[in-house]
């Protein structure tokens, strides 16, 4: 009434002015590629294959309960064949089609194994496609150390039972050592 | 030579060389009605031209940016920071961006006067800078009705808005056109009058006398009750007449797209553009004239004094656009012809009453008079609540 409330709503806005040149708190843009908030470490990006630190080995054993679990139908992935011509519980071929992958994480629900994690890279945009959006085997594999190091939680959740899963499918006769350093963990 | 006629004495030295060195190099080619007196006022007249066309453009360029760092801040963004040091290279690229857009006409529009409303609109917004004192002696043209010129010019833009509204054959641009034209004709008398009301008390139309009759510590008009109350009322009509927010409803996306300019593109866009911060740069030059004694001031020179003024007036329409939301129609109506209008006659009676009364009754007599004025107008201009719509209807 009275032109008050004009008055009153102009000093808000002034006072909004003023104090945002020596209240930082009052800032909360970050100016993102020089300055970033850290991600939260449960941050779904596109999933990535775990492979142990020590051995090398995926704990992959290409049973395609992601590729079933995927809505997007994003993952193909085919069984490799061992010497002796016997399936081989290790996947020969795994894709992941970046254009569909919506990164629900629903593949990383559906691996029995926890062969699968989802990665905290979310800056895939390129100029020009010098690569067709489809990974493999090559560009997914990460170590198990990378997923300590962004997700600790997560890391910690899976530590123990890739020992046995991994051991179990790959390595069978070296079991008993794998074995022993499942217990002690 | 202090800093306040620095620029004088450049002007003139200026002059001079045109006489001194200028003419007798080109007075072999040059026709006889030339004497050396026309070539120094043709010299006098260029020189004021180009540092208008040159200052004007560039204050505006910095205006368009100071405008988005300032609302920035007020709502604690940042504003515009990549381009350069601060963002100070954005105006550049902005300007870069319009002039490399496409031109796009409408195909059932007229091509002419699509062409022509932009030009009409950005040359009265150049001219009006004509009458304004930069400083003392820093005029363009002191014309005797530099009040009215400004003001007569000014109007003028209204038949660029109403032309491209019409132009464009689209039904947002004409109700754009049609809505601005309506406005600025309403908002152009309460602006008027509360000029009048200095150029009553001054008895001059000329923008130097009337800064000339406001010197003294508290000699400026704003410090007079009805100086106040006029400048109260030049301000909302003022802007109203840039069409800038809260009474930029020619151009509301909300419900017009983006009014009389809608159909426009590229540089054409970008001179409508030009000419609304044009506008509102004279305007505000203007109001510091009027009622803030124009370069009178203390310790600085005036031409430091006029842009403080003038910015500071600047700063207060940002302020305008950062607080309040746009303005209905019938709201924008309401409060020019209920309101203002009347409050800016009582206006002109109180200056008229006090200049036959002794300085200090006088302010007091103008003060009550006008307070008065202004609480009595409220009444009519309550807001109508529902509760009081639904007693109406029922009566």
């Amino acid at each position: 009434m009275y032109g008050l409330g004009l008055l009153k709503g102009m000093y808000v806005v002034l006072r909004n002015f003023v104090e945002s040149y020596y209240k930082p708190e009052r800032l909360v843009t970050v100016q993102y590629p020089e300055e970033r908030r850290p991600l939260p470490p449960r941050f779904r990006g596109f999933p990535f294959l775990i492979y142990d630190d020590d051995s090398g080995a995926l704990r992959c054993v290409a049973c395609q309960l992601c590729a079933k679990a995927c809505p997007a139908t994003c993952i193909e992935l085919t069984m490799a064949k061992g010497e002796d011509g016997k399936p081989a519980k290790r996947p020969e071929t795994y894709t992941l089609d970046l254009g569909l992958c919506m990164q629900c994480g629903l593949c990383v629900e559906a691996c029995p194994f926890a062969a699968l994690a989802m990665d905290h890279d979310f800056e895939r945009a390129v100029i020009d496609q010098p690569e067709p959006l489809r990974l493999g085997i090559d560009q997914l594999r990460r170590p198990f150390s990378y997923l300590e190091q962004i997700n600790p939680e997560a890391a910690n959740a899976l530590a123990p039972k890739p020992a046995k899963t991994a051991a179990g499918a790959e390595e069978r006769p070296a079991k008993s050592s794998h074995g022993g350093r499942e217990v002690t963990t | 030579m202090s800093m306040d006629n620095v620029w004088i004495a450049i002007k003139q030295a200026a002059v001079g060389a045109a006489r001194d060195v200028l003419y007798p190099l080109l007075d072999p080619v040059l026709p006889a009605w030339i004497t050396p007196e026309r070539l120094m006022m043709f010299a006098s007249a260029v020189i004021s031209v180009v540092s208008i066309l040159v200052i004007v453009p560039l204050v505006m360029m910095y205006l368009t940016w100071a405008e988005r760092k300032v609302v920035g801040r007020m709502q604690n963004r940042f504003g515009p920071n990549r381009v350069g040091w601060f963002g100070l290279l954005q105006p550049i690229a902005d300007a870069v961006k319009m002039l490399t857009k496409e031109d796009i006409v409408p195909a059932r529009g007229d091509r002419f006067v699509h062409l022509m409303a932009p030009v009409l609109i950005l040359v009265p917004t150049l001219l009006v800078y004509a009458v304004i004192p930069f400083g003392e002696g820093m005029i363009a043209a002191d014309l005797d009705i530099g009040v009215l010129y400004f003001l007569a010019l000014s109007s003028v833009t209204t038949l660029a808005v109403f032309m491209a509204g019409w132009a464009s054959r689209n039904k947002y641009s004409f109700l754009g056109g049609m809505r601005a034209v309506a406005q600025m004709v309403s908002y152009e008398i309460p602006l008027v009058i509360a000029a009048v009301v200095v150029v009553m008390r001054v008895g001059s139309l000329s923008t130097v006398a009337i800064v000339e009759a406001q010197a003294g510590l508290f000699g400026w008009f704003v410090f007079q009750p009805w100086g106040l109350f006029a400048f109260l009322i030049f301000l909302a009509a003022m802007t109203a007449e840039a069409n800038r927010s809260p009474f930029d409803l020619p151009e509301g996306e909300s419900e017009l797209v983006a009014g009389f300019h809608t159909e426009y593109s590229g540089m054409k866009f970008g001179m409508f553009y030009l000419a609304e911060y044009f506008s509102a740069l004279a305007q505000c030059f203007l109001a510091a004239t009027l009622f803030f004694g124009g370069w009178k001031g203390p310790l600085l020179p005036g031409w430091i004094w006029i842009f403080l003024k003038t910015f500071v007036l600047v700063f207060v329409l940002f302020l305008f656009r950062g607080t309040f939301p746009r303005v209905r129609v019938d709201q924008l109506m309401g409060f020019t012809w209920k309101f203002l209008l009347p409050l800016a006659l009582t206006t002109v009676f109180v200056a008229g009453l006090t200049y036959y009364l002794p300085p200090v009754p006088g302010w007091i007599v103008g003060a009550v008079l006008l307070t008065g004025t202004f609480f009595v107008l409220m009444l009519p201009n309550r807001r109508v609540t529902l509760v009081r719509r639904a007693c109406r209807l029922e009566n």
